[in-house]
């Protein structure tokens, strides 16, 4: 087939008739876009990342069902780090030209404190289980949130997150020195 | 049980996770489930901001500078043979009223046109946008269009690019009177947006841009006073504005002690560029005449990127 002739329209799969997708959305919307701004700290890019994360959410059939939650929880905080680790990497290519940066929303442009940015960068430097636990951790998630959402044990999930944050406070100390 | 050390190391990092605690946030739920209905119709989620002022920045002495068209085609064998080994500046402490007016930055946010497909993409665009290989990315891709790009940067204030340059010691250097006020303006578009979800992969194409500026404006100078500001000294903007004006390029500006692996790769029509991160993940460019390609994704490796650009590279014309 060639590559020119590939953009038919995507085949997506509509949720099961049994899934009603109108109350997952309303009842995890608001959590969702809150835990992806934490990681962001930026209002408008997360509200996009919820809408993908729930788009997603929406294409994937083998999602609904009563775990659902967990499943998008994890797809946003996902989604929120990829985008964290890529605007790190973008701070290192520093643009093209002299500085040319991509636009800044006023919610990211307001939002960042320097020890916001220092936090930001060790989780975007962290493995993506180590950053995952620790943002779920942060946002209140319960042990069993936690477990569902990094998909490991729930009796493991304490001395994971104690590596996690032994990793944390590792890289951050590298970067940062210790601050106490 | 958490020993006593764990749990002041637990204490410590919860602290500092603290400082993430989002400000009370309302998200517009009604907003998102309007666009997650669009989504649900066939469209594309998001904004593709990362790499358009790339774009722009590309095109950007493309069409300021006086050259031929023949050499406007070739603007990437030149950028990557010439310039790949990056220019470092040491930009820290500058302030963002300096550095604003180097910036390009959307005037308005982006208008996506959500497509069902190519022969619609096509339909807007007005030309035909090129695809990798089904087998490569998966796909279809989900498409949109922007009709129109207008990037700016923020007013030259003559008073404060002076005061930058007296803190790098660089006041041989005379910001001309006349550029007070003055804005650059980048204007383009179409450009089509091809998102291929389970990859992770974005691919966004555009034709060339256009740059407007005031007239008379002396592009040379405004480098080299651009590169005096980011902290490269007298001789070396000198070089670097004049080799501009020679030989126009892309130039990659990275902060010293970054380790980003930028690679030239070869295509059929010519090269491209592939930049990597030590963290995984990357960005790939390369133009063809009057089409500008750039893949970008966070969990794509080089052979990937290579794949992917080779693929649209062999439909692209000769």
């Amino acid at each position: 087939m060639s590559s020119d002739t590939a953009g038919a329209a995507e085949a997506v799969a509509p949720p099961h008739a049994a899934f009603d997708f109108d109350s997952a959305f309303h009842a995890n919307y608001e959590r969702i876009s809150r835990v992806i701004v934490r990681v962001l700290g930026d209002k408008a890019r997360a509200e996009d990342l919820a809408v993908e994360a729930f788009w997603r959410l929406w294409r994937s059939p083998s999602a609904h069902n009563e775990a659902h939650g967990g499943w998008v929880y994890r797809t946003a905080v996902r989604l929120a780090l990829d985008e964290l680790r890529r605007r790190a990497r973008r701070e290192r290519y520093e643009r093209v030209l002299t500085v040319f940066r991509g636009p800044r929303t006023p919610d990211e442009a307001y939002a960042t404190t320097e020890e916001q940015r220092r936090v930001r960068m060790v989780l975007a430097a962290l493995s993506r289980q180590h950053a995952v636990m620790l943002v779920l951790h942060s946002d209140g998630a319960s042990y069993e949130e936690i477990a569902a959402a990094a998909s490991v044990n729930p009796s493991s999930v304490g001395t994971l997150l104690a590596r996690a944050r032994q990793a944390f406070r590792k890289e951050y100390v590298r970067r940062h020195g210790d601050r106490t | 049980m958490a020993t006593e050390p764990e749990a002041r190391e637990g204490q410590w990092v919860d602290e500092r996770l603290r400082v993430l605690d989002p400000v009370q946030a309302h998200p517009d739920i009604v907003r998102a489930r309007a666009r997650l209905r669009q989504l649900e119709r066939g469209g594309v989620a998001g904004r593709p901001t990362v790499w358009l002022a790339a774009v722009a920045a590309l095109v950007l002495i493309g069409v300021v500078l006086p050259w031929p068209r023949a050499a406007a085609q070739r603007l990437w064998d030149r950028w990557m043979l010439a310039r790949v080994e990056i220019v470092r500046v040491d930009r820290e402490g500058l302030p963002d009223s300096v550095t604003r007016v180097f910036e390009l930055r959307e005037r308005e946010p982006l208008q996506f046109e959500q497509v069902a497909d190519l022969a619609q993409a096509e339909q807007l665009a007005g030309f035909h946008p090129l695809l990798p290989a089904q087998d490569i990315l998966g796909g279809p891709p989900v498409m949109a269009v922007i009709r129109k790009v207008t990037l700016t940067t923020e007013p030259l204030d003559v008073e404060e690019l002076n005061r930058a340059l007296a803190a790098v010691d660089a006041s041989d250097i005379v910001v001309r009177d006349e550029w007070n006020g003055t804005t650059l303006t980048v204007e383009g578009g179409p450009v089509v947006v091809a998102k291929y979800m389970e990859a992770g992969v974005e691919l966004m194409q555009a034709a060339p841009l256009q740059m407007n500026t005031p007239p008379g404006f002396r592009f040379d100078q405004f480098m080299e006073l651009a590169f005096r500001v980011f902290g490269r000294n007298a001789t070396e903007a000198r070089d670097l504005a004049a080799k501009l004006t020679a030989n126009p390029a892309l130039l990659m500006v990275l902060r010293p002690g970054h380790h980003t692996a930028v690679r030239e790769f070869p295509l059929r029509t010519g090269s491209g560029a592939v930049i990597g991160d030590p963290d995984g993940g990357m960005c790939v460019f390369w133009s063809t005449a009057g089409r500008l390609f750039i893949v970008s994704s966070p969990k794509m490796d080089e052979t990937l990127a290579t794949a992917v650009a080779n693929s649209i590279d062999a439909y692209a014309g000769p």
